[in-house]
């Protein structure tokens, strides 16, 4: 609830409501000094129309970016004295840390946007209109936000331009994620999608700045992509509690001009080396171990981690960062170098790294650049690759279902005969894209021959989702 | 003919042998002979198959010679992060 009053401000405007925990509230009041100049009174004039709906939007932006369960604000229009209430601004949420920073956003952007303008009447006599926000361009505060960088040499309002048009997908956003999305949030990357499936621990904390004690039990994906879009309000964010299996990887690499892998598992680390030559994205990998880290770009025509290994290894061959420890400055140097990177990259500066594997030994400041050469035979990327995503459309029959929604599309009389357990029926002889239920479908026929040309001719369609499951039913 | 060789240790296997930097006199003729060695000499316990050596800046494969005076890297994986 937006409002524009001439009477005066003073009760609460939010309810109880039974999940909150929290709920804050802030009140500006007319102070009697203004740049030095003793105030008498203050005097507020909206553009009522305008400022009512932008007031609704930012409310909704609140709500949805803090997952509020309730915002709302007044501003006072009028003649109002010293001590008056000008705006009240309400924010209530389940937990206190968000009500807070919703509460900020809120005023801020009202400030920001919201097009009031106040008269000051000082004591002497004189009177003057200040911009209290909304006509001030959205424009020039982006610019604003990023002057000291557009100084660089060959940078400017092209180099921005560039970031600001730019798509990249960071997985992972534990202690290599949260530095990296930092700093590509800050530097004005336009479109961000964060993909970490995790829970936020108190274990976390030491090398995820991004969270705090409070966060403990939320969502990384869900609570990074609250902090970049209020650090930066000029980025979009997009988050995915999610894990990156061969299922997906592909709509996220198709949508993404580059990727980094700030993950914490083999399983991933090769699973996103397969998908950038695959889907020919630059993909920047960094790990850990203890004080050393390690970072590799991979991108097609050159080396992938199976040039090196092969085999994804088994994910206890060597320590994790929770057997073996690790120092959060280090993740915060390597996901810095990853964010470096992946900007150097979108800004078009020559190429670094090609083709090398960087170690960094942070007890001594060493770092090597090891070259690493394309394997002729290399099972991802050689002359006779064997691993193959693209074409996973097919789901084995004995692979875990329950991930998938069943569509059984063959006719009712077949399907009558030898049903489909759980599947919804979707007959191919009626099939409209509008029936295609929410998430990631398996189609099911009677021995996998209609479902995976469906499959193929749906993702032509643009409809990635979508897979077969061999052998059909029969199969099953 | 033992030859003069540089060792850098990286990740566990610097964990493992205790240090990341040594220098050796070896009659070992390749990466894969050296960390044989390497084994039965210090005990390291990484498995042998996931050890990837670099020669003077390059990864190689294991079975290169080796020469005197070469700066031997090994690195197991890492995805710590």
């Amino acid at each position: 609830m937006f409002r524009v009053q001439t009477s005066p401000i003073s009760e609460p405007l939010l309810t109880g409501h039974p999940a909150s925990g929290a709920t804050a509230s802030f009140v500006g009041t007319v102070r009697d000094l203004n740049e030095g100049r003793d105030v008498e009174r203050l005097e507020y004039e909206a553009y009522e129309p305008l400022a009512s709906t932008e007031g609704a939007k930012i409310l909704a932006e609140a709500m949805d970016r803090f997952g509020l369960l309730g915002a709302a604000c007044v501003h006072r229009v009028g003649m109002l004295e010293i001590g008056d209430v000008a705006i009240r601004a309400e924010a209530q949420a389940r937990h206190r840390h968000e009500a807070f920073l919703a509460c900020e956003y809120i005023v801020d952007e009202v400030k920001r946007r919201v097009p009031i303008w106040k008269k000051e009447h000082y004591i002497d006599g004189a009177s003057d209109w200040i911009n209290a926000g909304g006509a001030a361009d959205a424009a020039a505060q982006e610019h604003d936000f990023y002057r000291r960088q557009m100084r660089l040499p060959s940078f400017g309002d092209e180099g921005q331009a560039k970031l600001r048009a730019a798509r990249v997908l960071v997985v992972g956003a534990g202690g290599l994620g949260c530095p990296a999305l930092v700093y590509l949030a800050a530097a004005g990357v336009g479109h961000i999608t964060l993909v970490d499936s995790d829970r936020i621990e108190a274990s976390n904390l030491h090398r995820q700045p991004l969270f705090v004690y409070v966060d403990r039990g939320r969502p990384k994906a869900e609570v990074a992509a609250e902090r970049l879009r209020a650090q930066n309000p000029f980025v979009q964010v997009q988050a995915q509690v999610d894990r990156v299996t061969p299922v997906n990887v592909g709509v996220l690499f198709r949508e993404a001009d580059l990727v980094l892998d700030c993950t914490d598992n083999f399983a991933t680390k090769f699973l996103l080396s397969d998908a950038a030559i695959l889907y020919r994205k630059p993909v920047i990998q960094a790990s850990l171990y203890q004080f050393e880290g390690q970072m590799f770009v991979i991108e097609p025509g050159g080396p992938c981690l199976r040039c090196l290994w092969p085999e994804t290894p088994a994910s206890d061959c060597v320590g994790s960062c929770a057997e073996v420890g690790v120092l959060g400055s280090v993740a915060g140097v390597l996901g810095a170098m990853q964010a470096h990177e992946a900007l150097r990259r979108l800004l078009g500066h020559p190429e670094a790294l090609k083709g090398e594997l960087l170690t960094f030994d942070l007890t001594t400041f060493e770092t090597h650049g090891l070259i690493v050469t394309r394997n002729p035979a290399c099972p991802a990327c050689g002359s006779s690759a064997s691993v193959v995503l693209e074409e996973n459309y097919e789901v084995e029959p004995t692979a875990d279902l329950s991930f998938y929604t069943l569509v059984d599309i063959r006719e009712p009389d077949e399907s009558a005969v030898q049903p489909c357990l759980g599947a919804r029926l979707l007959p191919l002889s009626t099939f409209g894209l509008s029936d295609l239920p929410e998430g990631e479908i398996l189609l099911v026929c009677q021995v996998g021959i209609r479902s995976l040309d469906l499959a193929i001719r749906l993702r032509k369609q643009g409809i990635q989702r979508v897979h077969s499951l061999r052998g059909g039913v029969e199969a099953l | 003919m033992p030859i003069t060789l540089t060792i850098r240790y990286f990740a566990a296997l610097r964990e493992q042998r205790g240090l990341s930097f040594e220098s050796i006199s070896t009659d070992a003729a390749t990466p894969a002979d050296l960390f044989r060695q390497l084994v039965v000499s210090h005990g390291l316990t990484l498995d042998p198959a996931l050890v990837r050596a670099s020669v003077n800046g390059a990864f190689v494969e294991m079975d290169q010679a080796l020469e005197g005076g070469d700066e031997v890297v090994f690195i197991p994986p890492v995805a710590g992060g």
